[in-house]
């Protein structure tokens, strides 16, 4: 019913040509390349060069990483203490304070370095293919987790780890991504389609996973009387510990080549909506949607604790005693974040772009929160745009975002750069992407 | 690649983060602590019931007495009345024998015989010799060179032993002996003596060749005799070892109260096949002066204990019921148990502080009832005592004053550490609650100290050293005997200031404690503890620790 009721929303949109010419005749988002007028943002964007109708090539690279505890004054201040080595055990009691009541810890980012060569077949077709690394991460330590260190026992005592884990993924991608345009229909005003593609072989690298072991996170209790745990951990990792303490990856080689687990093929779908002489247009995107990966022959180490005693002095011998060695090894399936992206963009004016995009991720062992990117685009000069907005909700609040760059037809330079929950130093998370390219 | 980019990324952050640092540790840790608040925490310490049993240092030889009270072997040990072995030798006896001129070299010699003491009554009907030989000596007035032989004989004539042929110059005298280690003699012991001139040379008239044959003092394996009855005295003693007490806090508590229960189990061996019957035999506490000999008067007889009430003697007296004897079989034993709750007292005070004592024996053992009895030198009588403290006490109305010094670990926090988290404490409290089935209350003052403190420091006293307030707990109600008839619960409450929670964050503390034990509020001063007496507490600890520049 959902489906249908969306596909009579598309022919509507497509039957009809808005008014007429709304965009001023000088101005700049009229004449750069479709490809340009969309919001680049920072995030992970798979069509963000084929939208360029152009034979070329461009190196990127960027990412994003924030959280909803620490700002970086705080983490300044970490290092500081840490630095002299004065980071005492009060300062750790203080670091949980910082922890927003309700949501637990949160933390996420995602990164990605890409080279990415395109082959234009006229207007109509776009054809690129890249390669590159791309890097998945979240933590979740649940509110009910944070709460005793954070607030205590005095007004409840029943603890869990319950939904806390924390993944690092990173795998390396090949694809072949392509965008055929269609229109204007029905007139010089009419819609310009622009349908997206993408199919991506993916393989991973490298995992780490921690997770509770027990069911819905365990159970902890702490009252004054007695106190018991049924509490499990496990961790997943493809990271190993050598003699001397160093990190070494296991059999990384191995696994790029596919001798380790299974690759995926996953699709990312793009359909964008232009009326470029109304200066509107309306874009959703879908990434990653396939089947989950598999890595085999992963270290899985675990541990439990398990009390139930009178005396906190028991939880402290039991919790002395956790052992994280390796148990055993086994196949470990991730399934990718399946993020979603919709947008609209307006540009009837000289020189601003206005564009707005709502992102998130549908499924996946590493998800984002809800976010909401409110942009602007100050084209002064054609070439050289502007761009700065405010991006709502994450993990972190409110950020802003910033970029300028170099979009000619031959040659693209852009820098972007976020700070999130927060400006500069009292933000949260960061983010920056540099795209570097030329087009012929 | 990837594993360059890591490191680089984390340098970045690193980076940017360092552009954010702040210029002061002051600086840094209000920023950390710009949220502030208070953390509660309530957490359970203990929820365990302490047995006396447990209270008592490890070491600590813990029974059942015969009342039905928890005991504490005080001292086991034996103590020998009296070893055979030095009953078992005889005296030196000599027999000479004559050799007249006219019977010199006559066949078959002379004869005489050697006869040995025996305990008056008895005779001997046959003895082993361990150790000891026999002597002869030589002596020729004849005018003539002559050979002379010795054979000793038992009563039935088989010879035990024999001397070798010497030869004696006229006017000379000729000594040798022989061992009689392995011989076994009866009642009389025959000496044959021969001897020979040499070279046809007459004997003057008159003139003899006398042998002695002395049998030096032997030392007699084993001994059968007949008729035996033999009375020993008996004064033996066994100092008691201080050390070897192992009270712990119960000395204190000994040294202030009245014991109520005491036994001391005695065991008489007797391995002789010879019965023994210990007559006026007791078992009192004599003290020993510097030397170790035990004290006596001017006459010198022992100075025992005396009851300071009654002013008799503290004794122990070992009988059968009823009588003034006590039997032991022929290689047997026979035991008795008696209350000696007086006697144990006044050893254990003695010994507490630091006086020398021993448990003597005094008596007569009367050996043999008049049949045939072997006596190997191996053989005794010796006496067991097992001293068995039942706690039962009677203190006074002041109670009883026990000190204790013990080393706890603490939160192993490092010097700094501790600082910082004793500043944030804005309140700690334990709270108790406290089950008694003990027949005593008590009061306790405990002060902590850092570091591990010596058992002999007064904790009270250390620089540093914090007070907590006083915790009362009552006595449970008791019955007859002093026995608890029930329990008694208290609510402790026992509150915490930061600076003195400073103390239990390290890693190693002292508690030095001042614990008194007093009797029930309007009941007797007697309690006793039955085995499974204990106290039981429920405890958590209630802790409010400042978050960053939180409320107060």
């Amino acid at each position: 019913m959902r489906t249908r009721y969306l596909m009579a929303m598309l022919c509507l949109l497509t039957a009809f040509p808005l008014q007429g010419q709304a965009v001023p005749d000088d101005a700049s988002a009229r004449k750069v390349d479709a490809g340009y007028r969309r919001w680049p943002g920072v995030g992970v964007d798979p069509f963000r060069y084929p939208m360029i109708p152009r034979w070329g090539f461009v190196f990127s690279a960027g990412g994003t990483a924030a959280n909803n505890a620490l700002n970086f004054r705080d983490i300044g201040a970490v290092t500081f203490l840490t630095d002299r080595s004065a980071f005492q055990l009060g300062d750790a009691i203080d670091l949980f304070t910082l922890v927003p009541p309700g949501d637990g810890l949160r933390a996420d980012g995602q990164a990605d370095g890409l080279a990415y060569l395109g082959l234009s077949l006229g207007h109509a077709l776009t054809v690129g293919v890249s390669a590159g690394v791309r890097s998945y991460n979240s933590l979740h330590v649940d509110e009910e987790a944070i709460r005793l260190l954070r607030d205590g026992n005095a007004n409840s005592q029943e603890f869990s780890l319950g939904e806390s884990n924390w993944t690092s993924l990173v795998t390396a991608d090949a694809g072949v991504h392509g965008v055929i345009r269609f229109g204007p229909t029905g007139g010089p005003d009419g819609v310009h389609i622009m349908t997206g593609f993408g199919l991506r072989l993916v393989r991973p690298a490298l995992l780490v996973q921690g997770r509770s072991s027990v069911a819905v996170g365990g159970r902890f209790r702490v009252g004054p009387d007695s106190v018991s745990s049924n509490l499990g951990f496990e961790v997943f990792s493809t990271v190993d510990f050598d003699s001397s303490g160093s990190y070494v990856f296991d059999q990384f080689t191995d696994r790029l080549n596919g001798q380790m687990g299974s690759g995926s093929l996953l699709a990312d779908l793009l359909l964008r909506l232009e009326w470029p002489t109304s200066g509107v247009a309306l874009e959703g995107m879908l990434l990653n949607v396939g089947s989950p990966l598999t890595l085999d022959r992963v270290s899985r180490r675990a541990d439990t604790l398990l009390v139930q005693a009178a005396s906190i002095d028991s939880l402290r011998v039991a919790y002395d005693s956790l052992n994280f060695d390796v148990r055993d090894s086994t196949s470990v399936t991730v399934t990718l974040p399946r993020i979603w992206r919709v947008g609209a963009s307006a540009w009837a004016n000289a020189v601003l772009q206005l564009d707005v995009a709502a992102s998130g991720t549908l499924a996946g062992d590493v998800r984002n929160a809800l976010a909401v990117d409110l942009g602007t685009t100050w084209r002064f000069l054609r070439h050289l745009p502007l761009r700065a907005g405010v991006i709502l909700g994450g993990n972190q609040g409110i950020g802003y975002t910033g970029g300028v760059a170099i979009e000619a037809r031959n040659f693209l330079l852009r820098v972007s750069g976020q700070t999130l929950g927060g400006l500069f130093e009292t933000a949260t998370g960061a983010g920056g992407r540099l795209d570097f390219g030329f087009f012929f | 690649m990837t594993k360059r980019m890591l490191p680089a990324l984390a340098a970045g952050a690193v980076l940017w983060a360092a552009g954010c640092e702040p210029a002061t540790l002051t600086e840094a840790r209000d920023q950390l602590g710009r949220n502030g608040g208070v953390l509660s925490l309530e957490l359970p310490v203990t929820d365990t019931t302490y047995f006396v049993t447990e209270l008592l240092a490890n070491g600590v030889d813990t029974v059942t007495t015969a009342t039905g009270l928890l005991g504490v072997r005080v001292q086991a040990d034996t103590l020998n009345v009296f070893s055979y072995r030095e009953q078992l030798t005889t005296t030196q006896v000599t027999t000479t024998v004559g050799f007249p001129a006219p019977v010199f070299g006559a066949p078959g010699g002379v004869q005489d015989t050697i006869t040995f003491q025996t305990p008056q009554g008895s005779n001997l009907v046959s003895a082993s010799v361990a150790t000891g030989y026999v002597v002869r000596t030589t002596t020729n007035n004849t005018g003539c060179t002559g050979t002379a032989t010795a054979t000793l004989a038992d009563t039935s004539g088989a010879v035990v032993l024999t001397f070798p042929s010497v030869t004696v110059g006229t006017g000379t005298t000729v000594i040798d002996s022989v061992t009689a280690a392995g011989v076994t003699v009866g009642a009389l012991v025959e000496i044959t003596a021969t001897g020979s001139v040499l070279g046809g040379c007459v004997p003057a008239p008159g003139s003899k060749v006398n042998s002695s044959i002395t049998v030096r003092p032997l030392t007699l394996s084993a001994v059968t005799l007949d008729n035996v009855n033999e009375t020993i005295a008996v004064e033996q003693p066994q100092e008691l070892d201080a050390a070897e007490l192992n009270l712990a806090d119960l000395e204190d508590a000994i040294r202030q109260s009245t014991i109520n229960d005491a036994t001391i189990g005695v065991t008489v061996t007797n391995t002789a096949d010879i019965p023994v019957q210990l007559s006026g035999f007791f078992l009192t506490a004599v003290r020993l002066d510097a030397a170790g000999q035990l004290l006596r008067d001017g006459a010198g007889n022992l100075i025992f204990e005396i009851d300071s009430v009654t002013g008799n003697r503290l004794e122990v007296a070992v009988a059968d019921p009823g009588q003034t004897t006590f039997a032991l079989p022929r290689q047997g034993s026979a035991s008795l148990s008696v209350n000696a709750a007086p006697v144990i007292d006044r050893i254990l005070d003695l010994l507490i502080d630091s006086n020398r004592v021993a448990l003597v024996a005094v008596g007569n053992a009367l050996a043999g009832d008049g049949s045939l009895a072997t006596i190997a030198a191996s053989d005794s009588v010796d006496v067991g005592f097992d001293m068995v403290l039942g706690l039962d006490f009677t203190i006074p109305l002041a109670g009883v004053t026990i000190d204790r010094n013990q080393t706890a670990s603490g939160i192993d926090l490092d010097s700094a550490d501790a600082d910082d988290i004793a500043a944030r404490i804005l309140t700690a409290s334990l709270e108790a609650e406290v089950v008694n089935g003990t027949p005593f209350g008590v009061e306790l003052d405990i002060a902590l100290a850092p570091d591990s403190l010596g058992s002999s420091v007064d904790v009270f006293t250390q620089p540093g050293a914090i007070l907590l307030n006083r915790v009362t707990v009552n006595a449970a109600p008791t019955g007859a005997g002093g026995l608890p008839s029930g329990v008694t619960t208290d609510s402790i409450s026992l509150g915490l200031s930061g600076t003195q929670t400073r103390v239990v964050l390290t890693r190693v503390f002292t508690a030095g404690m001042r614990m008194r034990l007093l009797p029930r509020s309007g009941g007797g001063t007697r309690g006793a503890i039955p085995p499974n007496a204990g106290v039981g507490i429920t405890a958590s600890v209630l802790v409010r620790i400042r978050q960053g520049s939180g409320g107060q």
